[in-house]
């Protein structure tokens, strides 16, 4: 590995005297071809090449260094037609275009940032990239960011666990394989590692990308099974106030002995932001409240957030600071009820809405606040730098009446990156990264120990460098390699450490405009969380045992995958994959004098193989919109030879949107087939395994910039679980009004 | 397509309890300092060995430290039961041979410790009205349960 990084420095050595060569400039303006208006964040990029740029807000582009000749120029953006043109580029000359764009609504050329740390195309990226962007993520009326990133290709929600192609199951909210980046900064919890999906407010996002495969080389820990990025809006040009208004209830439950409720159950939140530029100062201010009676008994919930957003500066030089803080407070309830443990006339074996008798007033409060400061800055030669500070907070408590569990992470984290265009044929990558958490928490303490004064802490400390190198007319190879350092101090005993090397292979063929080849082969590791180390505690019939001897996980992850635009109307991407994980930590349960007992442990080698084909589809005048998509899974633990718990074999998301004179008619289906294992409850007669079908049904009347909408979620009233006597949400109906002055 | 769908929903159904319930009277209390918990467990046959008692494969949840009565339940598969036992363990003891005592089991006279008495359960069905008393002052060990048990 160590000569793999030497052999990748001295390359990119050699190629800076490239740089120096004459060269010419292309600059211009894209446009719709049907309006004239200027269209921004288009992805412009000189085939054969890495130079590449993002048109900004007026659609204005400049590209330097470009070599000499007749080159081939592609123009990409969500909407529009894929367009190339061949131009003259003259040495030491400046070529000015206008660029029309034809538009078009098959899903192509979405702006991604987190698959290489740089802005690109979503068809450039090496990896599988699905990317939401803000239409598309308020469609389903969402509640949290989580609720829209359902709707992804190849996601599914396991629990609270976000499952990137088969790659998470589920860890008890400890602990997850996805990094969490919000604007390209960490912010999974410092003491789970979990995420938190309400620390972002809906409406100020811009897009959500979602990274498939390994993406240690870049990331480090957490980013084994991917990556999902939340951008969040720049604040506008003009003042904006938007107002969202959303209330709903749920139905009553597919089954007339579940009932358990003699009321409507219902839920309604009100969000208010306000965008505007103060001079050079670009400002957005958002609050929101909700409040949910759940489904479940003690399955209420409320909810309150604030954000503020501050950008200074121009696209060459950008200061932003963007801080959030979110309260949670919810009925904390773990399991359903079953027989003798709440009192059910109809004697079933279980109430999949109600809860034990004793777990009726079991409560959560959780805060996460976090601020982070990013700087941006084009240097006037090929140099761009990106620095970053943050800081994020997550606190929170549980009461399960006769135990109070609580625990307090700080996380603060640094990053200062360089981008470097050495030549046309090479664009460098090169940062260093750092983090510190501070943890406090009585879930450490033990069962029956005293309280101790012990401090726990996790360093981590990360250097990177990737190189994409143009080869030829067709193939871009993108190499990267990370070392972390990690080290977490709690236990004297046998505090965990460790240094990893994470390389990264890509390539890119592109042999026109409408097609790509990828493909990658990169290496992924996930250090434990504090509380997969640490955690000591029995609550609620649950005993959890720490393990500080855990050692990180490591993958090492494929892809091969063809994007193609077949005709106008239809876009096809499949791709193949493969992850082989070892020291996989899977939480151990075994059952021990009628208690749960669960040790996180370094206990599986395992392999997860798969197949994922996506259709997006634009029919009759862009009036139809589509898109099917299909993963399969075929996951094994090696060493018992048994399927991974938790992961289904079969996932499909099938969407279809219509539009005519501003009604917009939305039809969403999700199914994922049974799991074939999970891991506490594994009596099928008490907790059978059923598929996942989830039909969610929408309509929306826009009237110039408001927006009325109506959804009924789960529209089978399909009863399911992902994960055991958890029920997922019955049928419910949900009206919105989306004011925008 | 709504009608398709419907067709194929093969999701989650009421199941009926399967399994054993009755009412467990406190002829004494037991401390509660000295109390990690309190269970009924069924066994198919009347144990013969530390082994097979110490092989709990149906027991009911944890059931309250005072009395006077407590319902409770232990699902169980389809078959007839020999024994169903009031188990006490004790607090900061995990050498279950040390820690487990009997507290009293289901008799067909409606004594403490009086003769086992079998009952059947049917397949999704609930055999109720098998009360048991417990006595936590007369609490015998694995070792006296063996020689009381036939």
């Amino acid at each position: 590995m160590r000569r793999l990084a030497l052999c990748l420095g001295l390359a990119l050595w050699a190629a800076v005297p490239a740089a120096a060569q004459q060269t010419g400039t292309v600059a211009g303006r894209v446009v719709d071809g049907t309006t004239g208006e200027p269209v921004a964040t288009a992805a412009v990029r000189v085939a054969g090449t890495v130079l590449l740029t993002i048109a900004d807000d007026s659609g204005r582009f400049e590209l330097r260094g470009v070599p000499p000749g007749r080159r081939r120029l592609w123009v990409e953006r969500i909407g529009y037609a894929p367009r190339e043109l061949e131009i003259s580029v003259g040495a030491g000359a400046r070529a000015e275009l206008e660029i029309a764009l034809e538009p078009r609504a098959v899903a192509l050329g979405s702006v991604v940032v987190a698959a290489t740390k740089r802005e690109l195309s979503a068809r450039d990226a090496p990896v599988s990239v699905a990317v939401l962007e803000d239409d598309e993520l308020r469609l389903r009326v969402p509640a949290t960011v989580a609720d829209a990133v359902a709707y992804a290709p190849s996601v599914q929600f396991v629990g609270e666990n976000i499952n990137i192609r088969g790659s998470s199951g589920y860890s008890r909210g400890t602990g997850t394989r996805v990094l969490f980046l919000l604007d390209g900064v960490p912010a999974n919890a410092g003491d789970s590692g979990g995420i938190n999906w309400d620390i972002v407010p809906l409406t100020e996002v811009s897009r959500v990308e979602v990274v498939k495969g390994a993406g240690s080389a870049l990331y480090g820990t957490s980013a084994l099974g991917g990556v999902v990025n939340v951008v969040t809006a720049e604040p506008p040009e003009r003042p904006i106030t938007r107002v969202r208004l959303r209330g709903g209830f749920y139905d009553d439950p597919p089954q007339s002995e579940w009932i358990w409720a003699n009321q409507t159950l219902g839920y309604y939140s009100a969000e208010a932001s306000h965008g505007r530029h103060l001079g050079p100062l670009g400002v957005w201010l958002r609050g929101g409240w909700g409040t949910d009676d759940g489904f479940r008994e003690n399955g209420d919930l409320e909810r309150m957030n604030a954000a503020l957003r501050l950008r200074l500066g121009g696209a060459a030089d950008t200061l932003s600071l963007f801080g959030s803080w979110a309260r949670e407070d919810y009925g904390a309830p773990l399991v359903w009820c079953t027989r003798g443990q709440c009192d059910d006339p109809n004697g079933l074996a279980f109430q999949p809405l109600r809860v034990p008798d004793d777990a009726r007033d079991d409560r959560t409060r959780s805060d996460k606040g976090r601020i982070h400061l990013t700087h941006r800055r084009r240097w006037s030669g090929p140099l761009s730098s990106f620095e970053r500070l943050s800081f994020q907070r997550n606190d929170w408590e549980s009461d399960f009446g006769d135990q109070l569990v609580w625990a307090v992470a700080d996380r603060y984290g640094g990053e200062l990156r360089l981008g470097w265009q050495t030549a046309s044929w090479l664009f460098l990558t090169l940062g260093a990264e750092g983090a510190y958490t501070d943890i406090e928490s009585n879930l450490f303490q033990g069962v029956g120990e005293e309280p101790s004064d012990t401090d726990y802490d996790i360093r981590e400390l990360a250097v990177f460098a990737q190189g994409e190198l143009g080869l030829g007319s067709w193939v871009t190879l993108t190499a990267g390699v990370r070392t972390d350092i990690w080290r977490a101090r709690g236990d004297t005993l046998a505090d965990p450490s460790t240094s990893e090397l994470s390389p990264r292979l890509g390539l890119v063929i592109a042999p026109d405009a409408l097609t790509r080849v990828r493909a990658s082969v990169g290496r992924g590791f996930r250090a434990p969380s504090a509380s997969e180390l640490y955690t000591a505690t029995r609550v609620a019939g649950f005993e959890v045992e720490r393990n500080p001897s855990l050692q990180p996980e490591q993958s090492w992850a494929g892809e091969v995958g063809i994007q193609r635009l077949l005709t106008s109307w239809l876009l096809l991407d499949v791709a193949g994959f493969y992850y082989d994980f070892e020291d996989l930590i899977e939480g151990d349960t075994l059952f021990s004098e009628g208690a749960i007992k669960i040790r996180f442990q370094n206990l599986a080698k395992a392999r997860v193989a798969g197949l994922e084909a996506l259709a997006r589809m634009s029919l009759f005048r862009e009036r139809l919109q589509g898109h099917i998509g299909y993963t399969f899974l075929d996951t094994e633990d090696k060493s018992t030879g048994e399927p991974l718990a938790y992961r289904p074999e079969h996932l499909l998301t099938a969407s279809g949107t219509l539009l005519f004179r501003g009604v917009e008619i939305g039809v969403d289906y999700r199914y994922a087939s049974a799991f074939e294992r999970v891991q506490v409850f594994t009596d099928t007669r008490l907790d059978a395994l059923v598929p996942m079908r989830e039909l969610d049904v929408g309509l929306a009347y826009r009237l110039g910039r408001q927006t009325l909408r109506f959804m009924v979620d789960n529209a089978l009233n399909y009863a399911y679980t992902t994960i055991e006597r958890n029920l997922q949400p019955i049928r419910r109906y949900t009206a919105a009004l989306e004011l925008e002055f | 397509m709504l009608a398709f769908l419907a067709a194929c929903a093969d999701g989650l159904e009421p199941v009926p309890f399967q399994g054993v319930s009755g009412i467990l009277t406190y002829w004494t209390e037991p401390d509660s300092a000295s109390t990690d918990w309190i269970r009924l467990a069924a066994y198919p046959e009347l144990p013969q060995t530390e082994l097979e008692l110490l092989g709990f494969l149906a027991y009911s949840d944890t059931l309250p430290r005072q009395g006077p009565t407590a319902p409770y339940v232990v699902p169980l598969e389809p078959g007839r039961y020999e024994w169903l036992v009031v188990v006490w363990k004790e607090r900061g003891n995990d050498n279950l041979l040390e820690a487990l005592r009997a507290a009293g089991w289901y008799s067909a006279d409606a004594v403490v410790f009086g003769a086992p008495a079998s009952f059947l359960v049917a397949a999704d069905s609930e055999t109720a009205g098998i009360d048991v008393i417990a006595d936590f002052e007369r609490m015998k060990t694995i070792a006296e349960v063996l020689e009381a048990l036939p």
